[in-house]
């Protein structure tokens, strides 16, 4: 779909479901959503027709979002008691009064009518002895992906964003009440500590505390499943696992403020800031509490005093950032049943992982000088750069705009010579208005509307016209003008999203979505269907030699990273763009990250008029990023080897297990993992043995998606394999890709990574030497989840028999299978009618 | 006449079956949602659109009644299929055993009626059926 005003409709009606669901409990709701935007591209797929009222038509009969919920509701109460009255009714501990329990009531009122006629045909069933198929206890698990719609151009992955829930069970009151306890407590420490091994104590708040890990198990899971015991009661950690950012809130028996303690799942110590929030976004509210979790048991553990008491603290926002991730976790608390001595019962809760510690958390760098809000006072954290460099994916875009000559569009972006007659006799005026004591008038080409016809078209700046360089379909696009007689610069554009938007500019430097000072901040107006904006700047056009872009939609955001040629930069003309990447489709919800210090006056010298934009919310299209490790040769010197290629498969195979043996190409393998473990962990801290020589697979756990490649003794074409780190099979395809964005190029291997060990496993030959692979972009899409990792090897170091060492590598993980990968849809749809690609060259031979 | 009317009539007569009627669909083997939803909203007056039908899979696979996989497709990206469990087989044997009964009974009364020279619509206007 590259139509934006399509993606827009399409994104409302996701948008009006979503609320139209908001009270059927998440699982169910993430699972009707997810299958609903499966649905919607199966439609789209049909259909050869995308236009807006193809579109529109096709939602009609899908059918009316109030129209869904109402059925979702009544499947619910249609259900088990048990199950209904879990999710929809909530538990005993909820208020009678709460909003949750009027809807149930409600609903259950207009059930008892609805289903008179039901009635009636099941007593005809129940006086023939039948019995009905409604008392099934089998509960088929839901699939947590967390979908994304596919909303943009294919070069673009705005709202492909993963992040997926959460916790798991989470979703209702009850569901907290994880073993030991998490809400009575009245569970006894000697049980707990009869079946678990004590892995460290102290002492907060004047309560001493230890904390036990469950005999047998590990890491956070040995935590989750162990428990904390407080004052001498046992208390538990309702399971994340492998979520790796867990807490839960106590209610100290003598009152008083609330104790929090978690788990932070990455190895090593890691920093925390818990936010007052409310439920549903990624926002920072109130800095309640700093500090720092410790390693134990493998992992992080914190426990630290709020400055609130539990009671009062309805939601949550849990920030960590240990030394290679970090994790946003936002959770919602039944305060309702809070009670002394207990855990405050998790209502709910959603989760995005695996994140850059360079670039997060939002409010962390606040955290260091205030106190929440932006304002000031208060310590914090120690402050955090916050840059997005290096995993945001986002690929450019107006693909024009790569050097400065390519700026020069019609009517010109750089002359400032061009007659303004001669656009206005080709276009129509659609805007005016001043800027800056200058005025200006917008034309649209004629013949055309949108976006297209404004770039097509131009802008007149007292009386010269000048262009603005064609981006559409990105719908986020801008130029900056040297006004004649110098002073600040002015910037004007178009946000491709019908309604207006609000647009927020920053000096950034180029490569990275990084905001920063704010030059200026602006509302785009509705002109010919989409949004125009013309804005003075806090500065000289000629002193901005980067850009970051932010506009914020009713329906969508975008972030547009530009570079300007200021060494080029002329009184009375456009700055030529350099260069520029762009991500659309993004939610508005969650973006742009300093919309609300623009907003409230905090950050920068605002020349604008825009103000009070949204909250800072990420909810739902953060990527899970990183990579095997931070780069570097030495990294993929792992164990047991992968570059000297002498290592004995003797003492591989003495400490493994084989999992899987096969032949490719001539080439036999055997797969091995390590004894006492399992899964990709095992296989990567085990080995793979190709032609009586041990090789490894350099660890990527958690990471999802890792691979390795081999130059065959005797030369040839390489090969590749890997692990998925996904339950079941997976489709791989593997691209040549230098390092630095998850581009594809030439197709260089394909394969289907088969189920080994409980995740994936491919060895599959590529259609060329190992030693002439630069870098990869390796694709995969398993049943659950898709990832990209884009990988550099230092094909310098190629050498017979060996793997190609591994120089750098990013990745995106937990990506939504069905829009993923890029190149796939193609592969499926397009250029042929295989569900693998295709390769392009000619297979090698063994 | 039932409060709502036509519209609402439909409903309650959904409201018991529907879930049988894609039990029935899927008997003679698994079926993937988009196929499933597309053929029940062409039925005429069993679904009021295809969006609808999500809900309803997703309580039968709640009550064990399906089970789904993902699938490959050639045609794009994976599928998830849905088949009947053994309890979906006897959901659907029971559904039938009776339904057949209870249409017969309902068919009888209706010829009954008719034979009587009273119309369903003035049997209607009594308000036989329990109002919301």
């Amino acid at each position: 779909m590259e139509d934006p005003v399509a993606n827009a409709i399409l994104t409302q009606y996701f948008r009006r479901l979503e609320q139209a669901l908001s009270d059927v409990p998440v699982d169910r709701r993430a699972q009707i959503v997810e299958d609903l935007r499966a649905h919607v591209d199966e439609c789209l797929e049909a259909e050869p027709e995308h236009s807006d009222a193809a579109v529109m038509a096709m939602l009609d009969r899908v059918g009316d979002p109030d129209d869904i919920a109402r059925e979702a509701r009544e499947a619910l109460l249609d259900e088990t008691p048990t199950r209904a009255d879990a999710s929809l009714a909530g538990s005993a501990r909820e208020p009678a009064g709460s909003a949750r329990s009027g809807t149930v009531t409600k609903l259950r009122l207009a059930a008892a009518g609805i289903t008179v006629l039901v009635v009636v045909g099941i007593a005809v069933l129940s006086l023939s002895g039948g019995q009905t198929a409604r008392a099934r206890g089998h509960r088929v698990p839901v699939a947590r992906a967390v979908p994304a719609v596919r909303l943009v151009a294919s070069r673009a992955k705005g709202a492909w964003l993963p992040a997926g829930d959460v916790s798991g069970d989470h979703q209702s009151p009850g569901a907290s009440s994880c073993a030991p306890q998490t809400t009575s407590g009245s569970e006894s420490a000697s049980t707990l500590e009869s079946s678990a091994t004590k892995v460290a104590s102290g002492s907060v708040a004047g309560q001493s505390w230890s904390l036990w890990s469950k005999k047998g198990q590990s890491g956070a899971n040995g935590i989750e499943d162990g428990g904390v015991v407080i004052n001498g009661v046992a208390h538990g950690l309702c399971p994340g696992f492998p979520n790796p950012g867990e807490m839960e809130l106590l209610d100290p028996s003598g009152g008083g403020n609330a104790v929090a303690y978690g788990v932070v799942g990455y190895a090593g110590t890691a920093k925390v800031a818990i936010y007052a929030d409310s439920f549903g976004n990624f926002a920072t509210g109130k800095l309640l509490a700093t500090t720092t979790a410790q390693n134990v048991n493998g992992v992080g553990f914190f426990i630290t005093p709020l400055s609130e008491s539990a009671c009062e603290v309805s939601g949550i926002e849990l920030n960590t950032a240990s030394s290679s991730y970090s994790t946003e976790h936002n959770l919602s608390f039944s305060t309702s049943s809070c009670s002394k001595g207990q855990l405050v019962p998790i209502s709910d809760s959603q989760g995005i992982w695996q994140l850059p510690t360079s670039g997060f958390p939002d409010k962390f760098q606040d955290g260091g000088g205030g106190d929440g809000g932006g304002g000031g006072g208060g310590g914090g954290l120690e402050s955090a750069p916050v840059s997005k460099h290096g995993w945001l994916p986002a690929s450019d875009v107006s693909g024009d705009h790569q050097s400065p000559g390519a700026s020069s569009c019609a009517p010109q972006t750089t002359s400032g010579s061009e007659s303004a007659s001669t656009l206005e006799s080709s276009a129509t005026k659609v805007a005016s208005g001043s800027v800056a004591g200058q005025s200006w008038s917008l034309w649209s080409k004629q013949g055309q509307s949108g976006s297209n016809g404004i770039e097509n078209g131009g802008i007149v700046i007292n009386g010269v016209a000048y262009g603005l360089c064609p981006g559409f379909p990105n719908p986020g696009e801008m130029e900056l003008l040297e006004p004649s007689g110098g002073g600040d610069g002015v910037a004007y554009g178009v946000v491709g999203y019908p309604g207006t938007a609000k647009v927020a500019i920053y000096s950034d430097t180029f490569g990275n979505f990084a905001t920063g000072k704010l030059l200026a901040t602006t509302t785009a107006q509705n002109v010919n269907g989409v949004g125009f904006f013309i804005t003075p700047i806090s500065e000289s056009a000629c002193d901005v030699a980067g850009i970051e872009m932010n506009t914020a939609s009713s329906s969508q955001a975008t972030e547009h990273n530009l570079a300007f040629s200021t060494h080029d930069c002329k009184d009375g003309q456009l700055v030529p763009i350099s260069d520029s990447q762009g991500i659309w489709g993004l939610p508005t919800s969650g973006f742009p990250d300093k919309f609300q210090s623009a907003g409230g006056g905090g950050a920068g010298a605002g020349a604008g008029s825009g103000a009070g934009l949204g909250g800072i919310s990420k909810s739902g299209w953060l990527p899970a990023s990183d990579i095997s490790g931070g780069g570097g040769i030495d990294d993929s010197d792992c164990s047991p080897q992968t570059t000297s290629g002498l290592e004995s498969a003797s003492t591989l195979e003495a400490a493994a297990t084989k999992v899987a043996s096969g032949s490719t190409d001539g080439q036999s393998w055997s797969v091995w993992s390590k004894r006492g473990q399992s899964g990709a962990n095992g296989i990567e801290e085990g080995g793979v043995v190709i032609n009586g020589v041990a090789h490894g697979l350099c660890p990527g756990f958690p990471n999802p998606a890792e691979m390795e490649i081999f130059e065959p003794t005797g030369g040839g074409n390489g090969f590749a394999y890997g692990v998925v780190g996904y339950a079941g099979t997976a489709k791989v395809a593997i691209y040549s890709d230098t390092f630095g964005n998850f581009a594809t190029s030439k197709l260089i291997a394909t394969a289907t990574a088969r189920k080994v060990n409980g995740v994936g496993f491919f060895f599959a030959p590529l259609s060329e030497s190992a030693c002439t692979v630069h870098g990869v972009e390796m694709n995969t899409a398993s049943a659950n989840y898709a990832a990209e990792h884009n990988l550099a090897f230092s094909a310098e170091d190629c050498k017979d028999g060996q793997l190609v060492p591994i120089s750098d590598s990013q990745g995106i993980w937990q990506l939504a299978t069905k829009y993923f990968p890029d190149r796939f849809q193609s592969f499926n749809g397009g250029e042929g009618s295989n569900s693998t690609p295709t390769l392009s060259g000619s297979r090698p031979t063994a | 006449m039932v409060p709502g009317g036509e519209a609402k009539l439909l409903a309650q007569l959904r409201r018991g079956s529907v879930q049988y009627c894609v039990l029935a669909m899927l008997r003679d083997g698994e079926r993937y949602g988009f196929e499933l939803t597309r053929e029940l909203a062409d039925a005429d007056g069993l679904v009021t659109s295809e969006g609808t039908v999500y809900p309803l899979l997703a309580r039968l696979r709640q009550e064990g009644l399906v089970e789904t996989s993902w699938q490959e497709s050639s045609q794009g990206p994976p599928r998830r299929y849905y088949r009947l469990t053994p309890d979906g087989y006897r959901a659907l044997d029971l559904f039938i055993e009776q339904w057949q009964r209870f249409r017969d009974a309902i068919d009888r009364l209706l010829d009954e009626e008719s034979a009587d020279g009273r119309s369903g619509r003035e049997r209607d206007s009594d308000s036989v059926l329990p109002q919301a």
